[in-house]
């Protein structure tokens, strides 16, 4: 699904045992409304957030890829066809804080989580 | 002159008591990874890529897989095992890997990870099984995008080649066509899975169940899975085997699999095992995801920057990992003794899955750790103390009194609120019982943490009238992990302490848990997620106890006299034996049928069991079954009967001849084509 693009980071050298780059955050218009829980309710929305980390080449794991924004989980990642990069969809506007840490890991208290080296931008021209 | 020969007396029944094979904890055992007699056919199948769509999953997938048979096994209809392999690269072009989608886009091919196993299922196949291995690249790629990680998709795959496999021999069909009408017993079924294939084989035990299970599925084996979702099987084998230096489901989360289903289901007849290898990673247990066998997409899930430094797991000098092929040894020989014991009934290896006999040198490792849960059947295993919450800190699980004296701390953790968890203060991959798990709220294991700051600690559980008496048990069982996040136990050393019994004379008899078990071992490692604690059976054979009345055992004592101080995790504290009875129906892999009469003699190569149908007469037994090149010769000398058989397997004959009583021959087989035999005796 295209997105529309809302910010991207600009690293090209890769960080952390996962080797993460940058990220780019896109904004998604639903073509019919989703149910999806926010704060641990049950709501209604027509737009979303699609957040990608860029690195690897990422290997393929048993263990999922999670995104974490701020120290919060975004959700579970899904790798692009070409594996570099790991995508998740968000539906909480309160998780995408501007200049949050974004990371990597795959479980949830992953010795080997990685924090992309740019800060999350929601106004780019700031 | 008397005195000295009443030495001499002494000594040797010293000498004959503890040579006795039954005092020690750990006695020998037969090898599982032999090859057997039969000739091993390989064959796939291919319906296509998008020949299968799982219930809501977002893309098609393919229906492909390999089976292994025996070629010139006459018995039967044999065992069908399954294996399923786990997430994976699905794509590769030459030596790189390819896209991750599916189908593969062109050049490109399909990684077969479903060949991976090719090395298990030979030596399973050889022993008359039908191995089956099917591929799920189509389910890998797409799976992140489902609620459960693709469990269900897997286990309706699974599903699927079960009915395709139940359609190959009722109907038969392409490719295969008659070849295995009649041949196989679907009622009589091994799942293997690996990594998230195990989850997948556990939540197909369900998914068959649900349908009605319409396949027999006796065994389940699950191999470094993953548990996002805490699926609980109950009423069928369990193992899961547990590589400890696992880089990729490095939480050892599959622990739960075992620790759930322990007392889940009142009167559950099912045993359950899991098996803790040192030194070994995620991946080398599959061929192809072996850098050294597969050019793309392979890897050591353990190497990284900051894990090549650990002692252990990582790729120091003197570490303790173990090269790719001596980790595929540990897989063969404990998937190859489970799925053979608890399908085919082969009750011969059972001693390897309850920690009563050592891994076979074959297994190519010494450093592996066995756990062992009984069926609940008060013949098989009585609770003395599931330490499932603080109750159990007083009174045990059988009511007895539980008295610590010199303990500290002495709580349980891991278990429900209002327990700690996690019990140590580590992250959660170095403590796999407790471990969170993605998709449940699940808790972790309950467990006793305690420890002692002087050589005169003791834990003494008082066993209440009516429970007194053992003597129909083999061991006293508990399972056990040196805590190494307590600085009282020396770092690299193993523990130890005595276990006492005490009858209702007074009379004690105490054992040296390290004269009879290697569990209270040190966790090795020290960077990321290891160390680890992982609880690990520790069995002591009554027979041990000497001197003490079995059938009135008034308490256990653990006295931790044996090292000046030290700190453990504790849980499952029961008599047991191993399982019997109906778990190991005989499963006869050669018939001989006599060529004019309606003679039939069926065994199996490798327990001797045999069934030999004369005239209106059945004889059963178990014979001695010899081997040599292709040629099995059984041998049964009975009071009432003697047996003598041949088989060339390699000429498809075979003769034999039934004497009833010793030497009144009643019954003659001659058969020359051993592959053409309908056989029929005993059913």
């Amino acid at each position: 699904m295209p997105g529309k693009l809302v910010s991207q980071g600009k690293n090209q050298e890769p960080v952390g045992e996962l080797e993460l780059k940058t990220y780019l955050l896109e904004e998604l218009q639903l073509a019919r409304p989703v149910r999806a829980e926010i704060a641990g309710q049950s709501r209604e929305v027509n737009r979303g957030w699609r957040l990608t980390v860029i690195g690897g080449p990422f290997t393929v794991r048993a263990m999922p890829a999670m995104i974490w924004i701020a120290g919060k989980l975004a959700g579970y990642g899904v790798e692009s066809t070409d594996l570099q990069k790991i995508s998740v969809v968000i539906f909480d506007r309160s998780l995408l804080q501007e200049g949050a840490v974004i990371a990597l890991s795959y479980g949830e208290r992953d010795p080997l989580r990685t924090e992309l080296p740019e800060r999350l931008t929601l106004n780019p021209a700031r | 002159m008397k005195r000295a020969l009443l030495i001499l007396i002494v000594f040797l029944c010293l000498f004959l008591f503890l040579s006795d094979g039954r005092l020690r904890s750990e006695a020998q055992s037969s090898d599982p990874t032999a090859s057997g007699p039969f000739t091993v056919m390989r064959e796939e199948y291919d319906f296509g890529d998008t020949a299968f769509t799982p219930t809501g999953f977002p893309s098609a997938v393919e229906l492909r897989g390999s089976v292994h048979y025996p070629t010139n096994s006459t018995g039967g209809p044999l065992p069908f095992i399954l294996f399923l392999h786990g997430r994976h690269a699905v794509c590769f072009q030459g030596t790189m890997g390819g896209a991750f989608t599916w189908p593969c886009p062109a050049p490109q091919l399909p990684i077969p990870s479903y060949t991976g196993y090719d090395y298990i299922a030979q030596t399973i196949a050889s022993n008359g099984y039908i191995v089956v291995s099917i591929s799920a690249n189509g389910i890998n790629a797409f799976d992140n995008m489902t609620a459960d990680l693709g469990a269900i998709a897997r286990a309706e795959l699974v599903q699927e080649h079960l009915d395709l496999w139940n359609a190959f021999n009722t109907v038969g069909g392409a490719p295969f066509g008659s070849k295995f009408i009649g041949k196989i017993d679907m009622q009589r079924v091994g799942l293997m899975g690996h990594s998230r294939g195990g989850e997948g084989v556990v939540r197909n035990f369900l998914l068959n169940q649900s349908l009605g299970s319409p396949y027999g599925i006796k065994a389940v084996f699950a191999l470094a899975p993953v548990d996002f979702s805490r699926f609980v099987i109950n009423n069928v084998a369990l193992a899961v085997l547990l590589p400890y230096c696992d880089g990729d489901v490095s939480d050892l989360q599959g622990v739960h699999f075992y620790d759930d289903a322990r007392y889940n289901v009142a009167g559950d007849a099912a045993p359950k095992h899991t098996m803790l290898v040192l030194g070994a990673n995620h991946n080398f247990y599959n061929t192809i995801w072996t850098p050294s066998i597969f050019p793309a997409a392979a890897g050591d899930d353990w190497t990284g920057m900051l894990r090549d430094s650990d002692p252990h797991c990582g790729t120091v000098p003197g570490n303790g990992r173990l090269t790719d092929a001596l980790q595929r040894a540990t897989g063969l020989a404990y998937i190859a003794a489970f799925l053979r014991v608890y399908v085919g009934g082969e009750s011969q290896f059972l001693s390897l899955l309850t920690a009563a006999a050592p891994p076979p040198p074959s297994a190519g490792s010494d450093k592996i750790y066995v756990s062992y849960h009984a069926p609940d059947n008060p013949l098989l295993r009585r609770d003395v103390n599931r330490l499932l919450d603080a109750t159990n800190l007083v009174t045990s699980t059988i009511g007895g009194a539980v008295t610590p004296s010199g303990l500290v701390p002495y709580d349980v953790c891991g278990g429900p609120a209002p327990q700690t968890s996690p019990c140590l203060a580590q992250i959660d991959q170095r403590q796999p019982h407790t471990t969170p798990s993605l998709l449940s709220p699940a808790p972790g294991l309950s467990q006793l943490i305690t420890g002692w700051n002087a050589a005169t600690g003791s834990l003494i559980h008082d066993i209440p009238v009516g429970q007194r008496n053992v003597s129909g048990y083999e061991a006293l069982l508990f399972r056990a992990s040196v805590n190494f996040d307590d600085a009282r136990n020396v770092a690299g050393a193993a523990q130890d302490f005595r276990v006492l019994l005490t009858d209702g004379a007074g009379s004690t008899a105490s054992v040296r848990v390290s004269d009879l078990s290697r569990a209270l071992f040190y966790p090795p490692g020290a960077v990321s997620s290891v160390p680890k604690v992982v609880l690990n059976t520790v069995r002591l054979p009554l027979l041990a106890f000497a001197g003490v009345n079995f059938t009135d055992i008034r308490s256990i004592e653990f006295r931790f006299d044996q090292v000046a101080q030290g700190a453990l995790l504790i849980t499952d504290i029961a008599f047991a034996s191993g399982p019997t009875g109906a778990v190991f129906p005989p499963l006869f892999t050669i018939c001989l049928k006599d060529d004019s009469s309606r003679a039939e003699l069926l065994f199996n190569f490798a327990t001797g069991d045999y069934i030999f149908c004369c005239g209106d007469r059945i004889f059963t037994g178990k014979g001695v079954v010899r081997r040599q090149g292709t040629t099995v010769t059984l041998v049964a000398n009975e009071i009432t009967r003697r047996i003598n058989a041949k088989v060339e397997l390699s000429a498809r004959r075979g003769t034999a001849s039934l004497q009833s009583p010793p030497g009144m021959t009643i019954c003659t087989i001659i058969d020359r084509n051993i592959a053409d035999n309908i056989c029929s005796c005993g059913q």
